[in-house]
């Protein structure tokens, strides 16, 4: 998995290219901690260019939810294609990560 | 003197601090063969600290002493007389139990070569003589501590492996008993495939199945996020609270409901199990089920294969989540396969991942491979060939296959089995016709009823075909109809199961046309094409003689069944025979020379028909077809049998046993064939009477015909 973080005022955006699985929780948590330390008010979690997203990169996004819900930002996913797609629609999580 | 000396402990240079418990109290040997040198070195560990010295006085002792009692450290003497200090290394190392035992040696030799050697046969360090005291006690505590480290890492290691083996033993013991998933075969009338597999030593995935009140059974799969023992725990967790609701286990979406509350907050976040719950109705055949985000589950074996929606939250995950019911159907002859991620999920070698849509064609192929019992054990062999490493996830792959026999007993069944037959007409063959109206030779399927021949026809509905098979009026041809597209075909074949197959003739394919090489379902066994451009008259005929082989195949496999080969040893000779039932009882007592006798009395059968029907009988190969086609081969053998012309005629065999092969020299006294035309024309496999030929020429290593084709020799391998 590769990210570009790109920043507008307090839109910030995370470009995701790649497959999220379990290997990847160290980056994401990454990811999680430089959008803590930034002043964010939404982020779009853009995953136009991942092909693959296993159970345990759904469950960083739903961390990633939290962390938003509790520090008073709002996420949103969007761009799911093809496999990410259909994963986010079996487990329902489209609905809960759509803003 | 030795009191003083003991009680002036002498400091370790580099160490403040007293010696570790374990240290101190490590056993020491000393191995030297001068008494004054094991005095000097054991009073100096003595003001070292260490009081539990023993001594050695050459290389055997020490080996002996170290056999009693294994000490923690050796101080070695290299120049001893009888076997040397370096003797002494390897003996010690060559030992797996003194492999790894700290050896100081001492020695008073300083060259640079002999430093090499003392190493190469294994010392752990050395010291030089004379002894400098100080620095032998460092060295000592040195190789004495990281003794006690490595013992105590290796330890630690040891109990971390026997406690995750624990675990793991643990978890698999969450798999559903034996007895259990027998009770659930027998209430459902089916047979369970299970394949659990964890990723690493310990694993998020579950399945489990129980039998329910009202004829009813349950059956879930579950996977919770990660691997490992945070996975585990959550496993037994979730696992432990199934159990908490058993009053909900006949309604999937409450189930899932009550799971999903009880368990939200009790994962850490972003852990999440995903779960698939359904609830077969054994009587009435609906299952109701629920999804929490578990990968589709497929039926398959029916007439077409559909997957489930699974769709809904993942169970703990918030609080407020709802499932919901749906329903489906599960008849006999169809199967539930359900499957953690990881199967559609894992790279394969060529990088791509499987995806569902490549699971459905797999598991399509898998059924038209081979008995829907074992679909899974195929499908995942296939998929561990095309897995260049080690699974990246738990993998768990369950199918719960249901027995078509089960609507036997079933007289509510609002179907009412318009095809069977009273046990009394097994001796009239009948072809079972699979088409569908769309079909242009639909209609005339009807003319290929024959005296010989009862046709039923079932519509493109394969299923009324499964009552058939327990009938018991096993003499049943399957005609489908293929001229609608191979894909047709392949769907009805695949609900045509190996219990039917083994139990009736064969299976015809009617094709518009020449078949392909490579079409795949012409492959498998028992199922033979027949080109329709050629008119029903041909298609009548060639039912009717394959429907007679089948007979006759049947018949010889009942006399092979009866009596257990408890015969007497083939006696060389020459043996006679007269008419057809002789023929066949010489076939099935020749057949027992082989080991699987089956073959080799088809083969021989064969043989010996053809003597009595074209050779003494003189019925030529087209008269023979039509006789069969019209119901009246058997009168008109009996007919020509008790003719004047034919009466006294007899074939004969002629019996030669060697150590490998046994020889069959049969001869009739009839006007012979053309058996050139049979050996040379390439199409001839695919004409009915040399097809009788080839049929017997697989079974016999060699087999040549002479005269005018009223000699023919068969040589069979032993």
């Amino acid at each position: 998995m590769e990210y570009r973080i790109e920043t507008e005022d307090d839109n910030t955006k995370v470009v995701f290219k790649g497959d999220i699985t379990f290997s990847e929780n160290v980056s994401f948590r990454q990811i999680l901690k430089e959008l803590a330390e930034s002043s964010v008010k939404t982020c779009i979690f853009d995953l136009t260019d991942v092909g693959m997203v296993d159970s345990a990169g759904l469950g960083m996004f739903l961390i990633a939810k939290e962390q938003a819900d509790t520090a008073g930002w709002k996420l949103n996913v969007t761009g799911a294609q093809g496999h990410v797609a259909s994963m986010l629609k079996l487990t329902k999580l489209s609905e809960l990560l759509a803003g | 003197m030795k009191e003083n000396l003991s009680n002036d402990k002498m400091p370790v240079p580099g160490r403040n601090v007293v010696l570790p418990e374990g240290v101190s109290s490590a056993q020491i040997l000393v191995v030297d063969d001068m008494p004054l040198m094991r005095k000097m070195i054991g009073m100096s560990l003595q003001r070292g600290g260490f009081d539990n010295i023993s001594y050695a006085d050459d290389g055997d002792d020490a080996l002996i002493k170290i056999a009693k009692s294994m000490p923690d450290l050796v101080i070695l003497d290299i120049n001893m007389p009888r076997l040397s200090g370096y003797d002494v290394c390897r003996r010690l190392r060559a030992d797996p139990v003194t492999a790894n035992l700290p050896i100081l040696v001492q020695s008073a030799s300083e060259t640079a070569e002999e430093r090499v050697e003392v190493f190469a046969v294994g010392a752990t360090d050395f010291v030089s003589k004379p002894i400098n005291h100080p620095e032998l006690l460092a060295r000592v505590c040195m190789h004495l501590e990281n003794r006690f480290l490595i013992r105590s890492l290796s330890d630690f290691q040891d109990r971390m492996q026997s406690e995750l083996n624990m675990a793991r033993e643990m978890q698999h013991s969450l798999l559903p008993e034996s007895e259990i998933v027998d009770a659930v075969q027998l209430v459902g009338g089916a047979s369970i495939e299970a394949f659990y597999k964890a990723s690493s030593e310990l694993g998020g995935d579950l399945w489990g199945t129980w039998p329910l009140s009202g004829n009813k059974i349950g059956i879930y799969v579950l996977d919770v996020t990660g691997h490992g023992v945070g996975a585990a725990l959550n496993t037994f967790s979730l696992h432990a609270t199934m159990a908490r609701f058993e009053d909900k286990k006949l309604d999937p979406a409450a189930f899932l409901s009550s799971l999903n509350s009880a368990l939200v907050g009790a994962f850490q976040l972003g852990r999440f199990a995903t779960m698939f719950y359904g609830v077969l109705d054994c009587d009435t055949h609906e299952l109701v089920y629920a999804g929490a985000g578990a990968p589709r589950p497929i039926i398959f074996g029916g007439e077409n294969v559909r997957t489930l929606d699974s769709s809904g939250l993942p169970v703990a995950i918030v609080k407020s989540a709802t499932y919901e019911n749906l329903s489906d159907r599960l008849e006999p002859g169809e199967s539930l396969f359900c499957y953690s991620d990881v199967l559609i999920e894992a790279e394969q070698s060529d990088g791509a991942i499987l995806g569902e849509n490549g699971l459905i064609k797999w598991i399509e192929a898998s059924c038209l491979s081979g008995e829907r019992g074992t679909v899974i054990s195929r499908l995942l062999d296939q998929f561990f060939r095309t897995q260049s490493e080690q699974l990246p996830d738990d993998l768990t792959a369950v199918a719960i296959h249901r027995h078509l026999t089960l609507d036997l007993d079933n007289a509510s069944e609002p179907e009412t089995p318009q095809i069977e037959q009273p046990a009394t007409q097994q001796e009239m063959p009948s072809v079972f016709v699979v088409s569908s109206d769309e079909s242009p030779f639909d209609a005339s399927y009807d003319d290929l009823a024959a005296p010989g021949l009862a046709v039923k026809r079932t519509g493109p509905i394969t299923s009324k075909l499964s009552k058939r098979a327990h009938t018991g009026a096993n003499m049943a041809v399957v005609l489908i109809d293929g001229t609608l597209g191979l894909e047709f075909a392949a769907e009805k074949i695949a609900f045509i199961d190996q219990t039917f197959r083994d139990l009736n003739g064969p299976v015809i394919v009617a094709l518009d046309g020449e078949p392909h090489e490579h079409d795949p379902i012409l492959s498998i066994v028992g199922v033979r094409y027949f080109d329709a451009r050629q008119g029903i008259d041909k298609l009548r005929r060639f039912l009717a003689e394959e429907a007679d082989d089948y007979v006759r195949v049947s018949a010889l496999r009942q006399a092979l069944e009866q009596d257990d080969g408890d015969q007497e040893p083939i006696v060389d000779g020459v043996y006679r025979f007269a008419s057809r039932s002789e023929a066949q009882k010489l076939a099935t007592v020749f057949s027992h020379a082989s080991a699987d006798p089956m073959p080799l009395a088809i083969g021989l059968s064969e043989l010996f028909l053809n003597a009595i029907e074209h050779g003494c009988l003189e019925i030529g190969h087209d008269e023979k077809g039509q006789l069969i086609e019209d119901g009246k081969l058997g009168d008109e053998v009996t007919r020509r049998s008790n003719s004047a012309n034919f009466r006294h005629r007899y074939a004969s065999v002629e019996v030669c046993r060697g150590r490998r092969e046994i020889a069959f020299r049969i001869k009739d006294p009839g006007p012979g064939f053309d058996f050139q035309a049979y050996l040379v024309d390439e199409a001839g496999h695919e004409k009915k009477h040399g097809r009788g030929i080839v049929m017997a020429n697989s079974c016999f290593s060699s087999l040549s015909y002479s005269g005018c084709g009223n000699e023919v020799e068969a040589v069979f391998a032993l």
